[in-house]
Formats: structure tokens, sequence, C-alpha cells
């Protein structure tokens, strides 16, 4: 009888992160570059007198860490690495945010400036995906911009106007006693205040455009409140040729940050470093489970 | 004996156009109207009798009127 053959661990096939207190997956990682888990330590030498080697060595301290590259931004990575679970919607109509004021208080004002902003009926199909200013130019007028023309396509082929990314070729007029004004070709009205309009010139508000959508998905990311939790993660190496399979269970984690790359011709890679953390309740970082079936690889 | 007095000759129905509250005014200055299907550039001086009256508070408040 010869030896046995070398265990070897190859390659990433899933990441499940979970609620550490239900037990339950967030969702699960299945575009990876990378799933390292580093148990790197370090040694504390005793050193003194004459001698250049060292009198004793203990154990010190070990960096339990995983570093994690995943092509995918799936919504829940963003409430375990940045505190914020995205809220995810149906948006089959179209929808348009509420306007609000930027600088000045006339713009969106009730009475004497524009009560709202709202998807015109009928004209869904113009929304073009996108944040857009609306500025007073006149007492009651407005010049619209779009800060991106990546929808511009959509619906009726639209264009900017000037270098300044306005999308208005002249002031609108806002009429009062609550009539609406159509913002052409881009599927919104405005609906005027109640009274007598009379904004003050520059003064500017914004809202954001969402066109007929499968999925609306929006977070709100870095308010004081939001709480990054720990979490569980299980890692699974790539099935092998003979059927082995690798299992690490690393039972309380945490990571902070998620950077959202936007490379030229290039998919988005997020690298994040998340720390490992004892379990008190199980007295332990991790589970390492590995199997080589009788059945080999099926 | 006959009270009703005797009527003679066709009735004539008169209808009376609403008069414009802009009839007769002037613009002051130049201001361009651009709302919907609607568009009016108003220069100083033009009569204003055609432009639909809910635009009265707009040129009021800009200072055509």
């Amino acid at each position: 009888m010869g030896l046995s053959q070398s265990p070897v661990l190859f390659g990433v096939h899933q990441v499940t992160p979970y609620n550490r207190i239900t037990g339950l997956p967030y969702g699960t990682l299945r575009i990876l570059g990378n799933a390292t888990i580093s148990l790197a330590g370090e040694l504390v030498s005793l050193t003194g007198g004459s001698s250049p080697f060292p009198w004793h060595v203990e154990g010190g301290a070990i960096t339990p860490e995983m570093t994690l590259n995943v092509k995918e931004l799936q919504n829940f990575l963003m409430e375990i690495f940045l505190g914020k679970e995205p809220t995810q919607v149906d948006d089959d109509a179209g929808s348009v945010d509420a306007l609000t004021n930027v600088n000045g208080t006339s713009v969106l004002e009730a009475t004497t400036g524009i009560a709202s902003v709202s998807v015109e009926s009928g004209q869904e199909a113009e929304l073009k995906f996108g944040k857009y200013i609306v500025k007073a130019a006149s007492a009651t007028t407005v010049d619209v911009y779009a800060l991106t023309n990546v929808d511009f396509r959509r619906g009726t082929n639209e264009a900017y106007e000037d270098d300044l990314l306005k999308i208005t070729p002249s002031p609108l007029t806002i009429a009062g006693s609550g009539g609406t004004t159509s913002l052409a070709n881009f599927g919104v009205e405005f609906t005027g205040g109640s009274g007598v309009v009379a904004m003050t010139p520059d003064d500017t508000a914004e809202f954001f455009i969402y066109p007929p959508s499968l999925e609306k998905v929006t977070a709100r990311i870095g308010g004081a409140n939001d709480c990054i939790p720990e979490f569980g993660v299980v890692v699974t190496a790539q099935k092998q040729s003979d059927g082995t399979m690798w299992n690490f269970d690393c039972f309380r984690v945490k990571a902070i940050g998620l950077p959202f790359g936007m490379a030229e011709k290039a998919f988005n890679e997020s690298e994040v470093t998340m720390t490992l953390m004892t379990d008190s309740a199980k007295d332990a970082v991790m589970d390492m489970t590995r199997v080589k079936p009788v059945t080999g690889c099926s | 004996m006959n009270d009703q007095p005797e009527w003679s000759g066709e009735a004539t129905l008169v209808e009376e156009t609403p008069k414009s509250k802009l009839a007769g005014k002037t613009a002051k200055k130049n201001f361009l109207i651009v709302r919907n299907d609607f568009r009016a550039n108003i220069r100083e001086g033009d009569d204003l009798s055609d432009i639909p009256d809910e635009y009265r508070d707009n040129l009021k408040t800009e200072g055509v009127i």
C-alpha cells in the first residue's frame, strides 16, 4: 500500500453570508474572483543578551481575515457591508421621486411655486432615467437640467440644449391655481401652486425619474443610524474531479465598506476584507469540513 | 278680451363673447410663455387680447402688465 492521495483545495464555488440570529442566508454569491481565508499569525520571540537567537518563542496574535473579490452586486451586500438594506420594488408604470428644494425654498412651494412633479398620464414611455434639477428662470418660469443623458434615447430622442446640461429650449411657464405644465418628451408634468406663482429666480429643486422597470432598487447609504451587522459566512470551494468538497463556516464575521467600480469597459469587482471573530457560544472562529465521497465526482 | 300683447317679427338671440381680462392691455416688456402646446412670444407694446386669461397672473407677476 502506497501513500494516499494528498488533499488539495481548488477554486471557489459559492459564498453564502447568513444571519447570525436566525441562521437564514441573506442570499448567495456565485460570480467570485476570490474568497481567501487568511489565518496568519505572528510569533513572539524572547531575545536578549549577546545571543542573536531567541531564547524562547510563543504564539502571538492571529489575524483572521477573509478577502473577498466579488463580481456581482446583490442587494444584501449593501445590507451587510454598508448597513443599508436596499428597497426593491416592481415599477411597471415608471415613477418620479418627489420634488425637493435644493437652493432656496421657493421652487417647491404648495401655493406660490411648483406644488409637485408627477408622471404625466399616457407619457410613461417617455420617462428617462436620471436626476433632474429645476431652476427658477424668473418668477413664473423654470429651466430644467438633466445630470445624465444615459437614457435620452428612450421614447422620443432628446439632447442637451447647452453645455450646462439644460434640456428645456425655452423656460417653461408654471401656471398657478394648480395648472399643469408638461416637461415634453420626459414624461413628467409640474403642477403649479394653488395661488399666484412667484418663485425667486435662481432657486433650485431636484427630482429623479425612473422609467417603467422590472426592478427598481434604491438605497440611501451613509445614515448616522445605519447599522452594519455581524454575520456568518459559509464558503464552499469548487468540487474537484475526484468529488472532494470543502466547506468553511465562519461563525462571526464583520466587514465594512463596499466598492462600486466603474472602469472603462470592465465589470465591477468589489474587494472586501472581512474579519473573523470568536463565537463565544461555539468557542471557535470557524469550522472546516472536507469530504471525499465514495461515489467520486457526481 | 285678450290681455296678452301681440308679438310680431322674429326674436334674435345675441350671444355675447366673454371679454378677455387682457383685452385692451399692452405688454410693458418682452416675455415668452411656453406651456404645453401654448407658446406666445410677447414683445413690448404687443396687444395682449389673444393671450388666455389663465396667464394674467403670470403676466402681472412678471411685470408685463
